[in-house]
């Protein structure tokens, strides 16, 4: 019951994340644009695609997560992709690269403290795909021999 | 005609005044290129030793120059923010600050060649010889004469330094643009062709 109710509050919780994450980046195309190039990994080319269609994604990841549908897979992939995030943001942050989030918009550099919260995001993640796993596979397991 | 007329008229009583607008003094949050009325203002917290400030002078803010400075479509400002992790950073915005009183052109060549110079010396803090070879030797001897009152230059600094503070800046290069009313700050170094998509976007509002 308790692994139930912090399912759904995880679940709403990183779907309005994902919604607002992407309404923002997508009221400022251009800014979150020099938020991707801030990473310093990108061509132009591609730093343009990223940053036109990651916040789409992110709505609808978002929505997903909030309807509650194919809850396993819309999980798995956010997990997938905070780990991204985090890994970028990590990898940037050790070779001394002045990047800016870009999480919520621009205006926040990458630091010790955004790196934590998205680790907390990314925890929050994980919970949500293997207690969605496990409800699958309960789901899917066979409820007793028939006579 | 007429126009042409006005052109040469105006072009004769600057060079009569011994042109007052390349000699006028600037000071910090002034465009140094670019007219107050601009559109767009790019108000630059840089630290003449980070190496991000130095690719985002040298390949992004060069470039505005030509294509939106000058051309009265962006203001820029620099603004000093020493870093204390780098050693020689004060008295490099000791010139930075020295030369804006000068003018915007002698604060432009000094800022090239302390920035195209970076690599040799932030080691040794030997800024002295990369700036006499660009200036003047005038200008030299006028950039020598500023530099004397540390004071009052150590002031501009701190100045700016803590406005920066109140803005919010804790990294270099941040600048911050502000255009239509509003203002955007952005903790990042950009190439140009990205800061130009978001230039032109603004422009066409």
């Amino acid at each position: 019951m308790i692994r139930l109710i912090l399912e759904w509050a995880a679940r709403l919780f990183l779907g309005i994340l994902f919604v607002y994450a992407g309404y923002a980046k997508l009221a400022e195309p251009f800014l979150f644009e020099m938020a991707v190039d801030s990473y310093q990994m990108l061509p132009v080319g591609a730093v343009i695609f990223v940053a036109r269609t990651l916040p789409w994604l992110e709505v609808l990841l978002g929505l997903l997560l909030i309807r509650g549908w194919k809850l396993f897979y819309g999980a798995g992939f956010t997990t997938l992709l905070l780990g991204f995030f985090l890994t970028m943001m990590g990898i940037s942050y050790a070779r001394g690269v002045e990047a800016t989030c870009g999480c919520f918009g621009i205006g926040e550099p990458v630091s010790p403290a955004t790196l934590a919260r998205d680790t907390g995001f990314f925890l929050v993640a994980v919970f949500l795909t293997v207690s969605a796993w496990y409800r699958r596979k309960q789901m899917l397991a066979p409820s007793g021999p028939i006579a | 005609m007429l126009n042409a007329l006005r052109r040469l008229s105006l072009l004769i009583v600057l060079l009569a005044a011994g042109s007052p607008v390349a000699a006028q003094a600037a000071e910090s949050g002034d465009c140094l290129a670019g007219s107050p009325g601009s559109p767009v203002k790019i108000e630059v917290f840089s630290d003449f030793q980070c190496p991000a400030c130095r690719a985002f002078y040298m390949e992004t803010i060069s470039r505005i120059f030509p294509e939106y400075a000058e051309t009265d479509q962006v203001c820029i400002a620099y603004r000093e923010f020493p870093l204390a992790m780098h050693q020689h950073a004060k008295k490099a915005a000791r010139y930075g600050h020295a030369a804006m009183r000068l003018g915007p052109q002698q604060w432009r060549m000094v800022s090239d060649a302390m920035f195209a110079a970076q690599p040799e010396w932030a080691g040794s803090g030997d800024i002295d010889p990369v700036i006499q070879k660009v200036l003047s030797p005038d200008d030299w001897a006028a950039l020598q004469k500023e530099m004397q009152d540390t004071a009052a230059l150590d002031a501009l600094i701190e100045t700016d330094f803590n406005l920066g503070r109140e803005l919010g800046v804790n990294s270099t290069p941040t600048f911050f643009v502000t255009a239509n009313g509003k203002t955007e700050k952005i903790p990042a170094a950009v190439r140009y062709a990205i800061l130009k998509r978001y230039l032109d976007n603004l422009l066409e509002k």
